[in-house]
């Protein structure tokens, strides 16, 4: 079957747009020529493309172009796709940086004239695979992991009403007896009084061998059987424990797997030297750590990802990391999502705004070991 | 002030040398990227790519023990955000300049702890 995938083609002047969505078209049929900035969240928002390709002749104009799109669109980050930039040879260094930090997803040696015209294509066809393992429903380990471990509190649940149901069936007999007792010493002492002869001036008793014999009867009649009655509740609670015990196991066994899985932190920072740092001071922690230099890069590895914790720096090149942190927390699994905010200064309204979106702690550069560590702990006990 | 003091590195990640090698190799990459980056950087966005490159840059020196680096990165980022051109130029001229030094000074810090076996 023919792949379709929507393809957005932004460049700054229609002959542009048009030889690259004739090329394009050879292949694909969904394609969008956007040259307009005006229109661009419009046109993206309306569009929902799987591919954007930025067809600027000048590296610049792709930036701007896409980074507007990031900071004014506010569909963009919660929509998967991939972008593909068109450069020269002269910017194809800085590209290629670009790529690495995670601004653009790939580039294609283009201009001024396109020698490798497949390349394009196969780019396409790259990204089009690329959003397809992303779109893959399939859980990760650190998804299951995190059930996993929801799901051995239940044990736990499970002991504590078995223990308070022993409890009850033990007072709920305690009680029987005393009830047992009292009913016992009532027809006792009616029975001493009737026979020694209290009650005599309004009871007249002509055979009082017959009325031991009747009341011996009542009182056996009367007579509660407490174990016998509380045995079922007893036994009840017994039963649960033994039918749910294989369950039970297996519930054991999926809690001692979750904890081989290790939880997984994703640090948001554009400095590679701090990752090299984080990625050492974490070390003993046995974590996975993944790292995003930009904002749109952290977005598009959560599209894939579910980490357990985000480190995030508030400095980032494309938009700060209080607006993104805030943009996490509003997509619906990653509400409760734990966010450490790694600040240059710990001025108060960088806290307040952080702590608005919610984020959970702080720490201060330059890091420290025992502070970052002591944090990750806390916020990664709580998952 | 030393282009690259190694004990303010030690102070972060200690004295391991296969770590301060690696925290010296990935600050080198870094280092010449920023560069790269600020030099192919066109007139639109120029200003705005030294801001982020020098706020990245600052950290990094200072971290790695570059602290004339750290400082001249300092001052390019307050340029760049109050948009003073002179400034963003003097300082973009002092970054490069002392991005060689600290190159130079990365160079021989690797080769040494490659030396002694540690690196």
């Amino acid at each position: 079957m023919r792949p379709d995938p929507k393809i957005l083609v932004a460049a700054e002047v229609a002959t542009d747009g048009e030889l690259v969505g004739n090329l394009l078209r050879d292949e694909f049929d969904s394609i969008l020529i956007a040259t307009d900035r005006e229109r661009d969240v419009e046109e993206f928002e309306s569009f929902r493309p799987d591919i954007v390709v930025l067809a600027f002749t000048a590296l610049e104009g792709a930036e701007s172009c896409y980074l507007g799109l990031y900071r004014r669109s506010g569909l963009i980050h919660t929509h998967p796709h991939r972008t593909i930039i068109l450069c020269s040879k002269e910017d194809v260094r800085r590209v290629y940086l670009l790529c690495k930090r995670d601004y653009f997803d790939d580039y294609v040696l283009f201009w001024p004239i396109g020698h490798d015209a497949p390349r394009l294509l196969m780019a396409v066809h790259q990204a089009m695979r690329r959003l397809a393992r992303d779109r893959s429903d399939s859980p990760s380990a650190a998804a299951f992991a995190a059930q996993a471990r929801r799901l051995a509190s239940l044990q736990e649940e499970l002991d504590r009403y078995v223990a308070s149901g022993q409890r009850l069936a033990e007072r709920a007999q305690r009680d029987l007896q005393k009830v047992a007792a009292s009913a016992d010493g009532a027809v006792s002492g009616f029975s001493q009084r009737l026979m020694g002869g209290a009650l005599e001036g309004f009871v007249e008793v002509r055979d009082k061998a017959r009325l031991r014999r009747e009341l011996e009867s009542l009182r056996s009649a009367a007579a509660v059987d407490v174990t016998g009655a509380t045995a079922p509740l007893t036994e009840w609670v017994g039963d649960l424990r033994r039918h749910v015990s294989s369950q039970a196991e297996s519930v054991a066994e999926l809690a001692n797997l979750a904890e081989r899985v290790r939880p997984s932190v994703l640090v948001v920072d554009d400095d590679a030297v701090q990752h090299t740092l984080i990625a050492h001071y974490l070390d003993q922690l046995n974590l996975d750590i993944a790292f995003s230099a930009t904002a749109a890069g952290a977005m598009r590895h959560l599209q894939g990802a579910r980490p357990d914790l985000v480190l995030m720096d508030v400095e980032l090149p494309d938009i700060d990391g209080i607006e993104l942190t805030r943009r996490i927390h509003a997509l619906e699994p990653f509400a409760q999502l734990p966010v450490i905010m790694i600040t240059g200064s710990s001025q108060r309204d960088r806290v307040l705004r952080s702590l608005e979106v919610g984020a959970v702690g702080f720490v201060v550069k330059p890091l420290d070991q025992r502070v970052l560590t002591g944090k990750v702990r806390a916020a990664l006990g709580s998952r | 002030m030393v282009t690259l003091n190694l004990a303010v590195l030690e102070e972060f990640v200690g004295t391991s040398p296969a770590l301060k090698a690696d925290m010296l190799r990935t600050f080198r990459q870094v280092l010449r990227e920023a560069v790269d980056e600020a030099a192919g950087a066109g007139a639109m966005t120029r200003v705005d790519i030294l801001r982020i490159v020098a706020h990245r840059l600052k950290s990094s020196a200072r971290l790695v023990g570059a602290l004339p680096l750290g400082d001249i990165c300092a001052e390019l980022e307050a340029a760049a955000i109050t948009g003073a051109i002179e400034e963003v130029d003097r300082y973009h001229r002092l970054l490069i300049s002392e991005q060689r030094q600290v190159t130079a000074a990365v160079d021989l810090a690797l080769a040494r702890l490659q030396a002694a076996g540690q690196g």
